[in-house]
């Protein structure tokens, strides 16, 4: 009789997962970057993937959206195994993905990266763009359909990636780091709409490096690290603590760098800017408006932030001494160097090998550069072995293409090469850019170190967290203006990096 | 009454320099809309250019075009295989087709004819009137009485023009060219885009150094195309990637390697070198004035990582 | 990478370059033994052949094959070798022939120096073009070969053609710009002065910060200009004027050393030919000699195979583009090699 009854339990009472991956494994030549992972998502939920650099995240994303076949393991779409072997299987079996980069086409505009993205013609696009979901209307607030996305800030930018996703009514979304370009006030809108989806029904998976974004988002959560998953359940499950030890492997977990405790302001003035001209976005330089002025000192950090294309390139570079002046002066006290923004086409040169990655940073005046112009490259490799001493810089040998190192390493570099050169002014562009929890870490210290040493540092960031964390004081940078918060807050800075936008 | 024969004569041997320019310049438009650009299109055009005249002799001037597309497409394959496939830089692939092409025909072409060369008992391409039109004054009887071909040409142009913007197809090419990350993304295999779009490309070339043969000089010469593939390129530019204007630039070069003709009728004394070197000339002139305002493929020439 | 590797992988493409000649003669029916036969004996048959035949033709290559080498080191692409040859030529030509009664040790320095500034003035074109207009180079410094082909022409049926005025060629220039030549050979002083531009290269490319800086524009120009400083637009500018006064150079030397006149056809194509020589080099100062003789001894045979077993000459192009691909092939296959920190 039991059996019977068995037999006759109704499959419905079985909630049956939106997403369910199997024990997916996969590898790269030597590297495994899955090893038996397995991840289950039930409709409404969304499921947050936290791991640092390299964990296998993108990977197992890349895996259910068919860009990638797994070595092992099973893929089962509401309840349903599948064979996806594209992206567009992926699509027609309603998963929706955001990449980690963006994969909107520039030149193109909102209505053909629509329907591309759908595998249709972009006639239909032009005809009817508006959506009759409320969700989706939400997300293509206005967007101009005829517009070339190239022209899109980045928060329009994110938004059309996602409809992009969802547009065939797809209900489990994949979502790849999503928040890492937005600024605060783009992050929160992003946030409620994935809880507005979650809440329609609809699934996601959430990949941060943020744990507090985590927690003001997911349900659930899962921690992949080396490719196996460390821990999962439900987010309110686990403390901050338990949730970052699982990520890095071992305890000491501090979301941030401690403020230094003795941040001095009355060292001498080592940057001198005055008057400068910077040119935002969208807008050429008035000559008779004011320019940017301000100084900074020796032995404090200042914080630099803003949205995308407010000057602060200029800005950076005019200090750090590159590129063409722009009108205004700016004095240095010594010599200034710069950690560029994009560490892996402005900071070093792939191809070249550590040394010669050092040799980079050379002027005539360079001990290794001889009378005539001739370099001593025996000088140039102790230079290079005393950086990656000094800075410890992980690497089987200085003559290795840096490529071939991982970004926290590399950054460790670039930074090694900067100081080494005894700067008073170290200039900072997104010092810690895709660098994990780790290096993130290690990379702070180093940059209070050498403030503390009496050198000036300047840091920008599109991460205001990490300003809010690492400078003593913070400047907005908005249409190609500095502005000073009356509080370092998050909210009083937003409201500051958008006040170029919100009066044209 | 003099001068319009003059002018309408200059009108017909515009359009007909004109055509194999545009035949080759409309392949690598397709092609470089995928994101290859593709100096072998010179080498393409050359391999027409023999296969046209071998096929012309063996089953007349349609044989030949065929013969031709076919070899030119075979070479743009060869040039596929390596710059795409095998990712090898495409720049220099490109010189190595054309290089190899112009070794190649230059053996086929002796073994075939000797050193004497064919002759010139080569059936060509009947010039056909375009009934009512080509009675047009002037012009008429320089655009409207011409060889199949070069309507074939025009339409092809105006296909293009449509595949390109109103079809999905086109989409998918345009996002393969700008941006193959995010087409990959997509779904969009890359590389079959780009594989099909440059074979293809090479066929057209391949037409258009028949066209050369079999509806202009009526034989074969070793290095006969002359860097007309190169001066192709310039047109894509020029004409800012688009079929319309793609057509519109060959037909101006057509006009520039005309010009000598127009000089002779109206009995100047030119050195006829410096009508060689117009067309060039003109092309680097075209590129200062175009570069800059309009933009090609944001991905020309880079190869692509996978897929 | 292992050099030596790549030496093995060059030799191994000029192999399959011949091997694929042998195919294709084959297919069209020719002897490819006798064909192989002449190539060689031409050559290397004598020591005549190799130092009248091979190393005079080499001369052109290696020079033009050091110009391309200097470009492409810093991410440019001069495939205008051959147009900067032909009006290096066309100067040497026309200051040649005013050297009558002058001393050789001016006559030659003062024919050579104006070949090397016409090769850079007739590239400052394509230069002006790119930093002005952003005209890619690789299309102006090929359109400006037929320009220059043209030029030719136009120079010898015009102001520079013979006084009898029979010939599309110009007269002899006088003797005492002619190069001295090694006795009972046509081997001539270019050689030397080939080998002596390659040691200057070496050092250059391996020594010198200018040299290091030209390598860093080519592979990462973003990075050069801001962590280096480098204005990359200016270092580009020299590096292709350069190679273009290397290119006119290696013109002046093949009038005075060879042909002694202009003429149409002056070059057998030698421009292209040269590209071939510096990439199988790898842009490497000595492996450019190596492959300029390799290729200078397929252009000597070339002649005697087309006379001997009745092959066009023009089938070694078969082999010099087999033999790029080929290396281009193997250094594409080596780039693949997975990328460990190459996280997404
Ligand atoms: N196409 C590939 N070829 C070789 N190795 C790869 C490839 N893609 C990923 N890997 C490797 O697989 C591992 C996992 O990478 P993955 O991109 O999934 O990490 P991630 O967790 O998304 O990291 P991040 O936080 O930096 O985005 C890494 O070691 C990476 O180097
Ligand atoms: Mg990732």
């Amino acid at each position: 009789m039991s059996c019977f009854l068995l037999d006759v339990t109704p499959l419905s009472s079985v909630p049956t997962a939106r997403l369910d991956l199997r024990d997916v494994a996969k590898r790269f030549g030597p590297t495994t970057a899955l090893d038996g992972v397995s991840l289950t998502v039930a409709p409404g939920e969304v499921h947050t993937l936290l791991g640092e650099n390299g964990a296998g995240k993108s990977t197992l994303m890349h895996i259910a959206f068919g860009m990638l076949q797994p070595d092992r393991g099973s893929i089962v779409v509401d309840g349903v195994p599948r064979l996806i072997t594209s992206p567009r299987m992926a699509r027609d079996a309603g998963l929706g993905m955001v990449h980690q980069h963006f994969t909107t086409v520039p030149a193109l505009t909102v209505a053909e990266n629509l329907a591309l993205a759908q595998g249709v013609a972009a006639g239909q696009w032009k005809r009817s763009p508006t959506f009759q979901d409320p969700l989706l209307g939400r997300l293509s607030d206005g967007l101009d359909p005829g517009a070339p996305v190239e022209q899109l800030s980045v928060g329009e930018k994110q938004r059309l990636e996602i409809l992009k996703a969802v547009v065939q009514g797809q209900q489990m979304l994949l979502l790849d780091e999503p928040t890492a370009v937005l600024t605060p006030g783009e992050t929160t809108d992003l946030l409620q709409w994935v809880q507005a989806f979650a809440a329609a029904g609809g699934s996601v998976v959430f990949i941060t490096h943020k744990l507090a974004e985590a927690r003001l988002v997911g349900d659930s959560v899962t921690v992949l690290r080396h490719g196996t998953v460390r821990l999962t359940g439900a987010l309110g499950e686990f403390t901050t603590e338990a949730l970052a030890q699982a990520m890095i492997g071992r305890a000491s977990a501090r979301t941030v760098a401690p403020k230094r405790p003795s941040a001095r302001s009355d060292g001498d003035v080592v940057v001198r800017v005055r008057n400068l001209q910077l040119a935002a976005r969208g807008q050429s330089t008035n000559p008779e408006g004011s320019g940017v002025s301000f100084d900074v000192r020796a032995g404090e950090i200042v914080g630099l932030v803003a949205i995308e294309g407010q000057g602060q390139r200029e800005l950076l570079l005019a200090i750090a001494g590159v590129g063409s002046a722009a009108p205004g002066t700016v004095e240095v006290v010594g010599r200034a160097v710069l950690i560029p923004e994009d560490r892996t086409t402005e900071g070093i040169i792939g191809e070249f090998s550590l040394v010669e990655n050092i040799a980079l940073a050379s002027d005539a005046a360079a001990p290794w550069v001889g009378r005539w112009g001739t370099l001593d490259w025996e000088a140039l490799r102790q230079r290079t072995e005393m950086v990656v001493r000094t800075y410890g810089v992980q690497a089987p040998s200085t003559d290795m293409p840096v490529r071939s190192l991982s970004g926290g390493n590399q950054q460790k570099l670039v930074l090694g090469r900067a100081l080494a050169a005894n700067p008073s002014v170290v200039v900072a562009g997104n010092p810690t850019r895709g660098l994990d929890f780790q290096a993130t870490t290690e990379m702070h210290q180093r940059l209070q170190e050498t403030a503390s040493s009496g050198v000036a540092v300047l840091v920008y960031s599109n991460d205001l967290d990490e300003v809010l964390a690492l400078a003593d004081r913070i400047l907005v940078v908005s249409g190609g203006q500095v502005l000073i918060p009356d509080r370092a807050d998050r909210d009083t800075i937003g409201q500051l990096m958008l006040a170029a936008e919100r009066t044209p | 009454m003099e001068w319009v024969a003059v002018a309408g004569g200059f009108v017909a041997a515009a359009v007909r320099a004109g055509t194999p320019l545009l035949w080759a310049a409309l392949g690598e438009t397709l092609t470089e809309r995928s994101g290859v650009i593709n100096l072998g299109v010179e080498g393409a055009m050359l391999v027409g250019a023999l296969a046209g005249t071998l096929g012309g002799f063996a089953g007349g001037p349609w044989v030949g075009v065929i013969a031709a597309a076919g070899a030119g497409g075979v070479a743009s394959l060869v040039f596929a295989v390596l710059a795409i496939v095998a990712r090898a830089d495409q720049i220099i692939t490109g010189t190595a087709i054309t290089l190899g092409a112009v070794g190649v025909t230059g053996i086929v072409f002796r073994r075939a004819f000797g050193s004497t060369g064919p002759g010139l008992d080569l059936e060509t391409f009947p010039s056909v009137s375009v009934p009512l039109l080509h009675r047009i004054p002037v012009l008429g009887e320089g655009l409207f009485h011409q060889p199949a071909l070069t309507y074939l040409a025009v339409l092809v142009a105006g296909a293009l023009a449509w595949f390109v913007f109103r079809t999905r197809w086109g989409l998918a090419l345009r996002a393969v060219g700008e941006s193959p990350e995010a087409a990959r993304a997509a779904g969009i295999s890359v590389r079959s885009v780009q594989l099909v779009a440059t074979v293809v490309g090479g066929v057209a070339a391949g037409i258009g150094g028949a066209t050369l043969v079999l509806a202009q000089v009526g034989t074969f010469a070793e290095k006969m195309t002359a860097g007309r593939g190169f001066i192709a390129i310039a047109i894509v530019v020029l004409g800012r990637w688009h079929p319309m204007g793609v057509l519109a630039a060959a037909l101006f070069f057509g006009g520039a390697s005309a010009l000598q003709f127009l000089f002779q009728a109206m009995g100047f004394d030119v050195p006829y070198q410096l009508f060689l070197m117009l067309p060039y000339l003109l092309a680097l002139a075209a590129l200062t004035g175009v570069v800059g305002k309009a933009r090609g493929p944001a991905a020309l020439g880079v190869s692509s990582d996978e897929g | 990478m292992n050099r030596w590797m790549t030496v093995r992988r060059s030799i191994a493409a000029v192999l399959g370059g011949l091997g694929l000649l042998a195919i294709g003669l084959v297919a069209a029916g020719y002897d490819p033994g006798a064909a192989f036969g002449a190539l060689f004996r031409g050559a290397f048959g004598s020591w005549y052949a190799f130092s009248s035949a091979t190393l005079p033709r080499s001369v052109p290559l290696i020079i033009l094959g050091l110009g391309f080498a200097i470009a492409y080191r810093s991410g440019a692409l001069n495939i205008g070798g051959e147009g900067q040859f032909l009006v290096g030529a066309i100067a040497a030509t026309w200051l040649g022939g005013m050297m009558g009664g002058v001393p050789p040790v001016l006559a030659i320095p003062i024919v050579l120096a104006g070949s090397v500034v016409a090769g850079a003035l007739w590239i400052a074109i394509p230069v002006l073009l790119r930093l002005r207009f952003g005209v890619l180079e690789v299309i102006s410094t090929l359109l400006l070969n037929f320009v220059a082909e043209a030029l030719v022409s136009l120079m010898v049926q015009g102001p520079l053609q013979e006084a009898k005025g029979i010939y599309p060629q110009s007269d002899p220039i006088a003797v005492p710009s002619r190069l001295p030549i090694v006795g009972g050979t046509r081997l001539h002083l270019g050689f030397f002065l080939a080998l002596a531009l390659i040691g200057a290269a070496w050092f250059l490319f391996h020594r010198t910060l200018l040299g290091f800086r030209m390598k860093a524009i080519g592979l990462g120009p973003k990075a050069a200009h801001l962590v280096g400083r480098i204005s990359v637009g200016s270092l580009l500018a020299v590096s292709l004027l350069v190679s273009g006064a290397i290119a006119g150079l290696a013109g002046g030397v093949e009038v005075t050393g060879v042909t002694y006149a202009l003429f149409q056809n002056l070059s057998p194509g030698y421009g292209f030919t040269a590209i071939a020589v510096a990439l199988l080099a790898r842009g490497h100062p000595l492996g450019i000699v190596a492959a300029g003789v390799l290729f200078g001894a397929l252009e000597a045979g070339a002649g005697a195979m087309q006379r001997d077993a009745g092959i066009p000459a023009v089938a070694v192009y078969v082999v010099q583009a087999v033999t790029i691909i080929i290396v281009l092939l193997a250094d594409a296959t080596l780039r693949r090699r997975p990328t460990p920190a190459a996280a997404t």
